[in-house]
């Protein structure tokens, strides 16, 4: 009976505050506050409570502040403004996509290239290898982060806010995706320490950052913060950096790089 | 009037209607005073204004109109507010491990003297709206002092009436326990 009699209580409280802030008369209340003394003493706390608050001053700015406030706003959108706008791009197609395609082209030459130089006797015999069976663990694990936080980013990047449905976005996913892949970011920034896992080790912390405004991010559609998020994407070229590690990882390795846990 | 050039054609997209310095001049004073609500402090605030309005530019194209434009800057700064809200939690949390939600970290940024002098009645609402959690804070500050509808609130916010009934019941509930003492000494 105790329990049913709470639970009665609780279901007026939004009807009590309904009644406190004035969204209500306190007509439809005044009869459970009649029957029931705890929530008529809680009711007249809960409104001592405001009336006490409501004494606080209004915040006043001062005029130099506010001048120096729509000063700052004004030159810092102006400068906005006036940066030269970007060249029309083909069905957001972002800038990364061209560079790729340029990386794809100089290595297509390339081995072309390379195929047509006779092969020397004294090549290594696994130099031809792929890079991922010559890969440490750690490596490795840098590499599977550098996927899953390009699938991750993918998705923001190609979200258009007039087209898409926000659903599709599926943030909460994605955050918990990126607070995983934080983690895993953590790990990898002490554990890469050879000076050649220097590169590897700046891109990660670089997708940190990102990743960490992903993980942030509300369940809803913030239009503005993934704005923010894809500028952030795209003026450091984030996803061709992963495409460039991604590639380096599948084409031949210089023989003199050793591997700490191959076998002798 | 204060944005919206009437004379240009029907067609313009709405974005290129509106004159974004007349907006800041119309806005700054509300704006800041919000910031202020939410923040607690003038400095920051003053940081959180600034922020608002460079978002709300970059953000403009998308203002489709459906609601007003200080509707659209008070939502604009309450996501801001609790977005840097969770990402200082977040910094926090790295650097000393878990807290909750509920936890103040805002009392954490307090001068360590601060606490000892704080005998006005302003002083003493400020240190108790310290102890609510951001999100409720959010809430009772633009229901009580900004004096935005429970509807306005949950736009702002971005969560249904109800869930603003809640947050500006523990709220409330959390208030009148910092100020016990206040109300027994009036």
């Amino acid at each position: 009976m105790k329990e049913n009699h709470f639970t009665a209580c609780e279901s007026w409280q939004p009807v009590m505050v309904d009644v406190l802030f004035g969204d209500a008369d306190e007509a439809v209340i005044a009869n459970h506050l009649r029957e029931c003394p705890t929530c008529a003493a809680e009711f007249r706390s809960l409104q001592e409570t405001l009336e006490l608050t409501a004494d606080r001053p209004a915040f006043a700015p001062e005029e130099a502040v506010l001048a120096r406030l729509e000063e700052r706003v004004l030159t810092e959108t102006a400068r906005h403004t006036l940066r030269p706008l970007p060249m029309p791009r083909m069905r957001r197609l972002p800038a990364w996509t061209y560079r790729m395609v340029a990386v794809a082209a100089v290595l297509v030459i390339g081995i072309a290239i390379g195929r047509l130089i006779p092969q020397e006797e004294t090549s290594a015999p696994n130099a031809s290898l792929p890079l991922t069976a010559q890969l440490t663990p750690v490596e490795a694990r840098a590499h599977s982060y550098l996927d899953r936080s390009k699938t991750v980013l993918l998705g923001v990047v190609n979200f258009d806010p007039a087209t898409d449905n926000p659903a599709s976005l599926n943030l909460p996913q994605r955050s918990a995706i990126a607070s995983e892949l934080l983690q895993e970011a953590n790990f990898l920034k002490t554990t890469l320490s050879e000076s050649e896992q220097q590169r590897l080790r700046a891109l990660v912390s670089e997708l940190e950052i990102i990743l960490l405004q992903l993980a942030n991010l509300e369940e809803r559609v913030d239009v503005p913060e993934l704005e923010i998020m894809k500028a952030g994407v795209d003026q450091n070229a984030l996803l061709f950096k992963i495409d460039v590690e991604q590639m380096r990882r599948t084409v031949s390795k210089p023989e003199t790089r050793k591997d700490p846990g191959a076998a002798v | 009037m204060y944005a919206v050039t009437q004379t240009l054609p029907m067609e313009t997209p709405l974005h290129r209607q509106l004159d974004f310095p007349q907006i800041v001049r119309q806005y700054k004073r509300g704006v800041l005073a919000l910031a202020y609500d939410l923040t607690g402090n003038a400095h920051d605030a003053e940081d959180l204004a600034q922020e608002v309005f460079i978002k709300a530019h970059r953000g403009l194209s998308t203002f489709r109109g459906d609601s007003g434009i200080y509707a659209w800057l008070r939502r604009i700064a309450v996501n801001t507010h609790l977005n840097r809200k969770r990402k200082k939690a977040v910094s926090h949390m790295r650097l000393f491990g878990d807290v909750s939600e509920t936890d103040t970290w805002e009392g954490a940024e307090r001068p360590p003297d601060s606490g000892a002098e704080a005998t006005d009645t302003r002083s003493h609402i400020d240190r108790a709206l310290e102890q609510l959690s951001p999100r409720e804070r959010s809430a009772f500050v633009m229901r009580h002092y900004q004096e935005l509808s429970t509807r306005e609130v949950a736009e702002a916010m971005g969560v249904a009436d109800g869930t603003v009934k809640s947050l500006l019941f523990r709220a409330t509930t959390k208030l009148r326990s910092s100020l016990h003492y206040l109300r027994q000494e009036s």
